[in-house]
Order: C-alpha cells, then sequence, then structure tokens
C-alpha cells in the first residue's frame, strides 16, 4: 500500500465494504449490470475489469446497498441491522410510521440519507411491528442531485407492495405522500472548546492510522487465484434479512411480479445445454448447482438464493438459458431446488471427456468410429481441419489485414 | 449449439476488438520446404511442456491435385501445414471467453491465457476457427501457443523456429516479414477462414 493510498483512506471515511466476489461484472464480463454506477448520486462508483471500487467522495447515502443485486456493498456504521432494530423500536403501538429521507421530513419515524437506501426487508420488518400503515414521504427526487436513485425508488416500493400482497397485508398498507424538497437538514452545532476539537482529531486521525496499517500487513501474502475468489461465494446477507423478516408470517397468498423489477427469477434450460457448467461456476449466489451421475447429467436450480443478477443467460454461449417472463414471489420461503435439465451422460472416445445427449446438425466422422460416441467438441475440431484440407485452395491469398489498419 | 455450430455474434466479436497495438509479432511459415518432420512439434512439446494430448504446434498434411493416370506425369502435391494458434487480429477465443481470460498484448499481439482467471469450459475451443485451443484434463484448464513469450520476451525466438530442421519457419514483426515475402517474389497467404484477421503467413 503506498503513501497515496494510506492518504486517500485517512481523508476519505471508508464506511463501505466491497465483497467483490459477489458482483456479476467482476465474475464475467458479459455481464451488462451497472446498476450501483447508475444509481450512485456522485457517480462514484466505478465498474472495470477488476469489478467494481468506489473511485470518488463517497457519502454513505448507502444506496448502492439497497440496489446491488447480489449484496456486494456493505456499510460498517449505520448498516441494514441497524435500521431495522430502529425500525422494530420505533415501530411499537404506532398508527402510522412514516419514513423519510434527509431532504424529506425531518420529523419521520424513520430518516434515512435518500429513500433508495430501504431494502425490501425493511419494508417487511415495518408492517411487523403490527402498525396499520407505512408512509413514504417522498420529496421531488428529479430535483435532489440524488435523482439518479428515484427508479430504483420506483423498483423497490414495486417489490414491497408484491410482497404485501403475498403476506396478505389489507390494501393501501404502503402509501406514498408528495412532499416539497427541503433543504439539506444541518444538525444544531454543540459548542467545543479549542482542546475538544484538537483531541477529537487526534483521535481520529489514530484510529484511520491504524485501521490502515493493519491491512498492509496482509498484503501479498499469497494472492488467490480468480478461480478461487469466485469459488467463495460469500452471504447475501440481504437475502438472509428478507427471509428472516418473511418468517413472521404463517400463511403466504400466491403472487407472481413482472420478472424486470423481480428480487428473484425462474429460469428455464434448452435442449442446447452441452452441460459446460459455465453458468453454475459464474452464478455469484449458487443458485446453479450441477451433478454428474452414474447415467446422466442434472442441472438444479435454487429460486430462493437467486437475485435475478442475469449472469448465467449472459455468459452461456449456447445460449440455452433464459427468464421466464414473471417470478414466483413464494419461492423466497421455500427451500426448493428445481431440476431444470437432465441428460443422458456420455464419454468421447477421442477427448474421454464427459458430453451429453447428440447434438443435431454435427456430422460425426469417419466410418472408423461408427458406433462410438464423440463430443460435439472434437466433431466439431474435425470439421474445421477437414474444411481445411479439402477445400480447394486452402490458402487465401488476400492482403494481410494488418497493413491495411496501418496504412488507415 | 446444433445447427448454428458455436457461434461468436459479429457484433460481441468486433466489441472485443480494440485498436491494434504497435507491433504484431509472427511466424512464417514456407509450405515449399516443409518436409513434415514434426520437430516443431516436438520442439515445442519440450520448451513448453505440455501433457498428452495437448500440443502447440500440429502439423497437417494436405494433398493437392489428382493422380489420374499413371502413365501421365501426376500432377499430386503434398503440403504440410505446420498449424500453431495464429495469433488473430480479432481473436474469436477472446471474444468468447466468459470470464475474460484471454487476452491480447499491446506491445507484440501476442494471444495468451490466463491460466488463474481460466475455469476451463472450452468456449474458446469452440469459437476458435482453427480449433486451436486445448484442454489439459489435469490442471482443468484452456491452453495454446503463446509464441513462446517467455523467450521472446527475452529476445530469443520461438523454440519452434529454432527446432526446425529445414529452416522454413521465421519469427518476427509482421511488417518486416512481409517485406521479406516480397523481396522473395512470393505470394503471402493465411490458412483458413480469415475472419478472425489471423497473422501467421504461408508462403507456397
Amino acid at each position: 500500500m503506498g503513501i497515496a493510498e494510506v492518504a486517500d483512506r485517512v481523508t476519505n471515511n471508508h464506511n463501505m465494504q466491497i465483497e467483490v466476489s459477489l458482483c456479476a461484472p467482476f465474475r464475467t464480463p458479459k455481464s451488462g449490470c451497472s446498476i450501483c454506477a447508475d444509481i450512485c448520486p456522485i457517480g462514484a462508483i466505478r465498474i472495470s475489469g477488476n469489478g467494481v471500487e468506489i473511485a470518488g467522495k463517497c457519502i454513505d447515502c448507502g444506496v448502492c446497498v439497497s440496489g446491488c443485486p447480489n449484496s456486494v456493498f456493505r456499510m460498517k456504521e449505520r448498516n441494514d441491522e441497524k435500521i431495522i432494530e430502529e425500525i422494530k423500536a420505533r415501530g411499537k403501538g404506532q398508527e402510522a410510521f412514516r419514513i423519510s429521507c434527509q431532504r424529506g421530513d425531518a420529523r419521520a419515524d424513520l430518516s434515512v440519507p435518500c429513500l433508495g437506501r430501504l431494502t425490501e426487508a425493511m419494508f417487511v420488518e415495518a408492517i411487523k411491528t403490527g402498525i396499520s400503515r407505512i408512509e413514504i414521504l417522498q420529496p421531488e427526487c428529479r430535483k435532489c442531485p440524488n435523482s439518479k436513485a428515484s427508479s430504483h425508488i420506483e423498483g423497490m416500493i414495486s417489490r414491497a407492495l408484491a410482497i404485501y400482497e403475498m403476506v396478505d397485508a389489507e390494501k393501501d398498507k404502503l402509501i406514498v405522500k408528495k412532499i416539497p424538497l427541503q433543504p439539506l437538514l444541518k444538525e444544531p452545532g454543540k459548542s467545543v472548546s479549542r482542546r475538544e476539537l484538537l483531541s477529537a482529531f487526534r483521535t481520529k486521525a489514530v484510529e484511520v492510522a491504524a485501521a490502515c496499517l493493519s491491512e498492509v500487513g496482509t498484503e501479498g501474502e499469497g494472492k488467490e487465484t480468480f478461480r478461487e475468489v469466485i469459488n467463495k461465494r460469500p452471504e447475501n446477507f440481504k437475502r438472509r434479512l428478507l427471509i428472516q423478516a418473511l418468517e413472521g408470517f404463517p400463511s403466504l397468498k400466491e403472487v407472481h411480479m413482472p420478472s424486470a423489477d423481480a428480487m428473484l427469477a425462474e429460469i428455464e434450460v434448452s435442449s442446447e445445454c452441452t452441460a459446460c457448467g459455465v453458468c453454475v461456476t459464474l452464478c455469484p449466489t449458487g443458485a446453479l448447482t450441477q451433478e454428474w451421475e452414474e447415467e446422466k447429467f442434472c442441472l438444479s436450480f435454487k429460486p430462493s438464493v437467486c437475485t435475478n443478477c442475469r449472469v448465467c443467460v449472459e455468459v452461456c454461449m449456447p445460449e440455452a438459458i433464459w427468464i421466464k417472463d414473471s417470478a414466483r414471489l413464494n419461492y423466497l420461503m421455500e427451500d426448493r431446488e428445481i431440476k431444470v435439465f437432465e441428460a443422458k451422460r456420455k464419454t468421447c472416445s477421442v477427448c474421454r471427456i464427459d458430453f451429453v445427449g447428440a447434438v443435431k446438425g454435427l456430422r460425426p466422422f469417419g466410418d472408423s468410429v461408427a458406433g462410438a460416441d464423440i463430443c460435439p467438441l472434437c466433431i466439431d475440431r474435425h470439421n474445421k481441419q477437414m474444411a481445411i484440407i479439402q477445400k480447394r485452395g486452402f490458402m487465401r491469398e488476400t492482403g494481410s489485414p494488418h497493413d491495411e489498419r496501418r496504412l488507415k | 449449439m446444433s445447427e448454428r455450430g458455436a457461434f461468436i455474434p459479429e457484433e460481441v466479436l468486433e466489441a472485443s476488438f480494440k485498436k491494434p497495438g504497435p507491433k504484431q509479432y509472427t511466424l512464417w511459415v514456407d509450405l515449399e520446404h516443409c518436409i513434415g518432420c514434426q520437430s516443431c512439434t516436438m520442439g515445442c512439446k519440450a520448451e513448453n511442456n505440455t501433457p498428452v494430448g495437448v500440443d502447440y504446434n500440429r502439423v497437417i498434411e494436405i494433398e493437392e491435385g489428382e493422380f489420374k493416370n499413371p502413365k501421365e506425369k501426376p500432377e499430386v502435391r503434398v503440403y504440410f501445414v505446420p498449424m500453431p494458434c495464429m495469433h488473430c487480429g480479432k481473436p474469436a477465443c477472446m471474444a468468447a471467453c466468459p470470464v475474460g481470460a484471454i487476452t491480447k498484448r499491446e506491445e507484440d499481439g501476442i494471444v495468451l491465457i490466463d491460466k488463474d482467471k481460466c475455469i476451463g469450459c472450452r468456449y474458446c475451443a469452440w469459437a476458435c476457427p482453427y480449433g486451436h485451443p486445448q484442454f489439459n484434463a489435469e490442471a482443468k484448464v484452456m491452453e495454446k501457443c503463446t509464441l513462446c513469450v517467455q523467450r521472446v520476451t527475452k529476445g530469443l525466438r520461438p523454440a519452434c523456429v529454432e527446432t526446425c530442421t529445414a529452416k522454413v519457419r521465421f519469427f518476427g514483426e509482421v511488417n518486416d516479414l512481409t517485406k521479406l515475402i516480397r523481396e522473395r517474389r512470393a505470394q503471402r497467404a493465411f490458412v483458413g477462414p480469415t475472419t478472425t484477421e489471423p497473422s501467421v503467413m504461408y508462403t507456397k
């Protein structure tokens, strides 16, 4: 860690932790996910080949914590568990539970820096306290610098409403009230002496320096390979909190919601699947698992773990996997594994690697191997070689594309 | 992967292609004099310590012409075509890799697989028009010709070029080799489909 990095950590309040192994663009560059970068109000989040990082002045609004489907972002101070505790404490014996943001109503029962900080679990914990309704006091998000989070807020409210339907809450349990946009509130400062001020600086500086130095020692000790990192699969804490919140409701109504905004997905797999295992390896939460049994290959899916991050769809080369239009939210509370693909297991006589099924359209080669199992990859490689050998004039006498480019 | 075969959509191939770097190092193989002795294959195997079943360089035999009438002069010709990685300008393997383990180096245009990132899915072998990347069953990763990058960075020539018995393999920057070919008044060509802009050049 260089001096610049240490200085950066001293000046920036690093309340945010990033669990990059859960990040979809980190696991595969084919992921189009950019939710965190899109909703960060000050554009402090950068997505690159190394995943995601906070590359600017973070204001700890926590919108990224709620926005990321896989719980990549974690806050140290006032984390999700803390906010849920606040909800449980203040919700008891109340008629209406009012939630607002820093630019909204200061007298709200729960005040968060931005309404985008709210998660599904918080909405469920709120009605568990027994209050009759929840009021979201939402100012005009468009005029606020945090306006980038407003689409996320809309999605979150639609998910909350769908969950409320599932737990059979009364209609109009959740109301959104429009209020004017307030200027940023400043807490009345209490006067401190010069000595108190300087000693506060010193304590804070020592704390931050100690935190930086403790990290310096661990760097360079056997860097993990990419494969090891993606196999770690740390906990999706937001899913745990949501399931814990929903455990209080004995009977659930059947609810489906459009998959675009849903917090989980239902997937289907076609016969194009080649059992390559890429979706299983790259699924950030481990919702997809595979099993090579003696006679067959099975691909299984656990919707309660799925976060609708779409990595599986984006990486599958044969495009054998896709997401249904709607998602059944009841899967959240069902610990079920669904078999989504099954095929007969065969062993290739050429490369000795297992494969599944027969692949239409690829012609097997030669009578000498008639009746033997040959995997699609070996067939394809042989066909490519034959195409080169048998084509009349196997060489293309064209100008080098390199020259054309350099001349431009 | 059935009727279509493995395919990389045009837009994905284009998107994965960045501006070419300053230099492209490559091989030139003179097929006129290649005798198919496979020394290059063996030299490569010794240098890169590849396991059984994995050959970075493969020499294939191509017969051209027909042997019609034994009384007349036969018009048959056999070529031995060594096929290493073509280190393409638009590598399909790089476009296909789901984890971004394949990169094309800026400084010399060599296409490399990062074995720490590779998850052994074999998509690169599907996508390569030459079927070049091969699976290392022990390490469970994909391997391919590296143009002996470990030798090239030290100023040496790749092992296949050094061990060639008939001295038909040449290594250098693509523009320099092209100049050499033109000085010999030979016609430069590339093998197989050229949609991925292969770098390795051949002369008959």
